[in-house]
């Protein structure tokens, strides 16, 4: 029996997974139709069984295979918790709220659970779950703050007028790890808080949001963008500083998005897609890490062995796992630097499948065209803009990891929003996660509270 | 409405862009997935596969077992390779980098294809899966032949079959035996001098002496396409331009020769006169459509030719290009291509040794067809330059190939390799039948002597196995 789920396992998980997606775009279709509770209920039975699956066979493939020094038990151990902890806090949070996106909340546990599936395996490589546990503590820290931001966000209508706290704060956070961070291959990311390793941008991205859009939610004359502008840039710049350029661009995109949104000009939106051309030509100019990154892009396989070594290794385990896989525990996704992190789309292609792979970045899409119509549906001009701005973040940084370990465009060494290991980025787009169900919330009680429907307004 | 539209385009913009990822993907493994699987820097990903699977056993397209793996009494495997030396290079070897067919379709025999229900019963009786086998397109009786033919000579032959590219025989000596290639390999790392690993037919790179005036013939008759025929040239055994001297093969005296004749005589003084009246910028654009200087459409290791053809070329330079010597070199596999698209009405064909990957349960996993490169020459061309190469079997360097049950066409050369010594590779290039081409084959022995004496004979030798 043991053997039969072992082989069977990557194909039970891509039919979930693709029941899961084909259901999440019905969902999405009908999401102003309130006659959707079978497909929720079905969507959160394929969650459950995925991660079972998942979890499952890298247990039995364990127990075939040794190569953990902690008992094996521990993997089942995990999976009980990490069940438990997901339905503890979804029934939690559904007892709490009314309102809220039940496909958004199903999507963050898809999210998770694969998460978990991926972080388990990858953690085996140093034959222990340490880095696994760790984790998962930290989502189950975070799922707390999960269940109590929504609230604050529903409640507490001052939050609008903090614009440059957030101003304030995000750039003094950027800027501290420009002056004190740690560097990591050549970019200052991080810095150590009791031991913790802390990487603010993740959490900056939250702030930058609002701080945007309490710039622009009342007026979006010329003199303000340009105000806005001076003052995003002063983030751009600190982040370009740190060689951080994946959150450069993310940051940078979010102000161009926003400001089309909120001045419902064309041209802004195309000025400055144009300015980003603009500055990435200089930076290819001034930076030879810029350049470098290029180079490999355009040609990872003449220096193989050094610079070319961690796309090509990713390449290797997307093309040998193949369109099913090599299975959990039986590729060598360890040979890629920085799997659980930048990689781990490659490591879930090369051991859960690329069929799997696409599926999940179906999925993503799914969580960001879910985002941009709840912006696109509220009312509240400030909401709206922070919802954009989140989304843009949100998407962009997908973006950039699948697309940088495919090889679509140059790698900037962003992580997969609750995939990747990293305690600052999962909690991050957890309190992210929270903050769209507050917003989503609102819109439901401006429904409830008489507001016209978008459509009828139009 | 206006209000949302900024939404819509931003929408629009993602949803391009996450189907642009997912495209992108696909492409990846529909079309470089295979590449990247088999570079060598892939190796922990292969050796996984490898532990999961018997290496797949290789067969001759007539069934015969050319490489398997098998068990030892200890009950390790061993790779066999029955007919030893024979398809040393052709098959290749499995271990120590690999090479031929061993590591062509490394990733297929170490793959396997077998059903989930087999897998499980594997799995649950503790044996390994069996990997794919490959077929390959070789001959057992041509590879023979071949084989037998180049005797102790250094050099190379290969078969290739015109219509298809399907690669019939490829021989090279000196060779080795596969079974040994392990004890072999300490001796052939120290030694930097041995080439016997060198596959000659694809990787050695020979002056192609006056099988090049195949090429020189081809080019003369595009850019005189009214008057070739009209070509008169009196032969007294050299000829002098600007004080520089080219002398006919062993000093031969040719006398009064048009086109047909200077070619099918292989007359040196009359090709360096006419390669003096080609236009040089021309001349260049037809060697690379030939594929000189270029890579070449095949998925087995090789070496590029290589030839120089500029303006600023002084007359010796030209006259030595144009009879095959100067800087030119090129491989037998080239050579033989281009033999065989002009047997082909001048289109080449994609030369390929792997026919069919087929699964332990006798599905076909991959089945190869022939592939098109493209035309090279009309199919005019490649007639007139087949009757030229019928006249050198009948009246001219080749006739030891004449008074066969089959009329055959080709180009014999005497290729110079050394400047003092007057020593020469003995080349054959040819096919048959003409009037319904099957095979193009292509003989280089080293140092043997003149081509017409040495190579053409072998020529006869397997033309006559394969209409046996």
């Amino acid at each position: 029996m043991n053997y039969v789920i072992i082989e069977l396992a990557n194909y039970i998980m891509v039919l979930l997974l693709g029941i899961y997606t084909l259901l999440s775009f019905v969902a999405l279709k009908r999401v102003e139709n309130d006659n959707r509770k079978g497909i929720y209920a079905v969507l959160a039975i394929m969650t459950f069984l995925i991660l079972s699956t998942g979890m499952i066979t890298i247990y039995l493939y364990e127990l075939e295979h040794p190569v953990l020094e902690q008992p094996t038990n521990y993997i089942l151990c995990l999976f009980f918790a990490q069940v438990i902890v997901l339905i503890f806090i979804c029934t939690l949070f559904s007892l709490i709220y009314t309102g809220f996106s039940r496909l958004a909340l199903n999507h963050m546990c898809l999210m998770l659970s694969v998460g978990f599936i991926i972080q388990t395996r990858l953690s085996m490589v140093d034959h222990t779950l340490n880095h696994a546990i760790r984790q998962f503590i930290i989502i189950a820290i975070s799922l707390i703050l999960f269940l109590i931001i929504p609230a604050v966000i529903k409640h507490c209508n001052f939050l609008r007028k903090l614009t440059y706290v957030y101003g304030i704060c995000g750039a003094a956070a950027l800027g501290i790890v420009l002056t004190l961070g740690r560097s990591v291959n050549g970019s200052k990311l991080s810095y150590n808080v009791f031991g913790l390793t802390f990487q603010p941008s993740e959490f900056v991205k939250i702030f930058f949001a609002f701080f945007l859009a309490g710039l622009l939610y009342k007026t979006y004359r010329l003199g303000k963008i340009t105000l806005s502008a001076i003052l995003a840039s002063i983030f751009v710049l600190t982040l370009v500083a740190s060689k951080d350029l994946g959150s450069a661009l993310i940051f940078y995109l979010m102000f161009v998005v926003v400001v089309y949104t909120a001045s419902g000009r064309l041209r802004y939106f195309i000025g400055g897609l144009i300015g980003m051309g603009g500055a990435s030509f200089v930076a290819y100019q001034l930076f030879e890490h810029v350049r470098i990154r290029i180079a490999i892009w355009q040609d990872p396989w003449t220096d193989i062995d050094r610079t070319g070594y961690q796309l090509t290794q990713s390449l290797f385990a997307i093309g040998t796992g193949g369109w099913f896989g090599m299975g959990l525990g039986r590729g060598t996704p360890e040979t890629i630097p920085f799997v659980d992190e930048d990689f781990v789309f490659s490591a879930i292609s090369e051991e859960m499948g690329v069929v799997f792979g696409l599926l999940l970045i179906m999925v993503l899409l799914n969580v960001v065209l879910l985002y941009l119509y709840t912006g696109m549906r509220i009312h509240d001009r400030f909401y709206r803009l922070v919802a954009v701005g989140i989304s843009v973040s949100f998407a962009t940084q997908i973006i950039l990891t699948i697309g940088g370990g495919t090889r679509l465009i140059p790698l900037t060494g962003v992580t997969l929003p609750l995939i990747s290991n990293g305690g600052s980025s999962v909690m991050a787009t957890i309190i992210l996660f929270a903050v769209m169900q507050g917003i989503y919330m609102l819109r439901y009680e401006e429904l409830e509270g008489g507001h016209t429907t978008v459509e009828e307004e139009s | 409405m206006k209000k949302n539209r900024s939404f819509i385009v931003i929408n629009v913009m993602y949803a391009l862009i996450f189907l642009g990822m997912m495209i992108n993907i696909v492409w990846f493994m529909l079309f470089h997935s295979q590449e990247a699987i088999t570079n060598s820097y892939n190796n922990k990903r292969l050796d996984v596969l490898a532990a999961q699977n018997y290496r797949g056993t290789i067969y001759a397209a007539s069934g015969e077992i050319l490489a398997e793996t098998m068990l030892d009494v200890s009950g390790n495997e061993i790779r066999k390779y029955p007919y030893g030396d024979l398809f040393a290079h052709a098959v290749g070897y499995a271990s120590n980098g690999g090479a031929g067919i061993e590591a062509m379709a490394n990733i297929n025999l170490i793959n396997s294809s077998i059903g989930l229900s087999e897998r499980v019963d594997n799995e649950i009786n503790g044996v390994k899966n069996p990997g794919d086998s490959v077929y390959s397109t070789l001959d057992m009786d041509l590879q023979q032949i071949a084989y037998d033919s180049l005797g102790m000579y250094r050099g190379a032959i290969i078969v290739t079959e015109v219509k298809t590219g399907r690669i019939l025989a490829m021989v090279s000596k000196p060779g080795f035996d596969p079974n040994e290639i392990d004890v072999l390999w300490p001796e052939l790392v120290e030694d930097q001098e041995s080439t016997i690993l060198l596959n000659r037919a694809t990787q050695g790179l020979y002056p192609p002496g006056s099988t090049f005036k195949i090429i020189v013939a081809l080019e003369y008759i595009r850019e005189n396409p009214d008057t070739y025929m009209n070509y008169t040239f009196n032969c007294n055994g050299s000829i002098t331009r600007d004080v520089s001297r080219i002398n006919c093969y062993h000093g031969a005296n040719h006398g009064s020769l048009d086109l047909t004749s200077s070619f099918a005589k292989s007359c040196n003084s009359s090709f360096a006169n006419i390669g003096l009246t080609l236009d040089r910028s021309r001349f260049a654009d037809t060697l690379l459509s030939l594929l000189f200087n270029s890579e070449l459409p095949v998925d087995m290791p090789y070496s590029q030719s290589h030839i120089s053809m500029r303006s600023d070329m002084t007359t010796m330079e030209m006259m030595q290009t144009s009879i095959g010597q100067s800087e030119t070199v090129m491989t037998p596999l080239h050579l033989n291509m281009i033999t065989a698209a002009i047997a082909n009405q001048g289109v080449m064909m994609q030369p390929y040794m792997i026919d069919s990957v087929v699964c332990a349960n006798g599905t076909i996993v991959v089945q190869n067809t022939p592939i098109v490169y493209g035309t090279v020459m009309s199919a005019e061309e490649a007639t007139i330059l087949t009757a030229m190469m019928v006249e050198v079997v009948e009246h001219g360097t080749a006739t030891k190939l004449s008074g066969q049950n089959y009329t055959a066409a080709g180009k014999t050369g005497s290729a110079e390799y050394s400047d003092n010594t007057g020593e020469s590779h003995a080349w054959f290039t040819g096919f048959a039948p003409v009037e319904d081409p099957q095979i193009a084959v292509t003989i280089i022995l080293e140092s043997a002597g003149a081509g017409g004496d040495y190579s053409a004979p072998i020529a006869r030798r397997i033309f006559s196995k394969y209409f046996e």
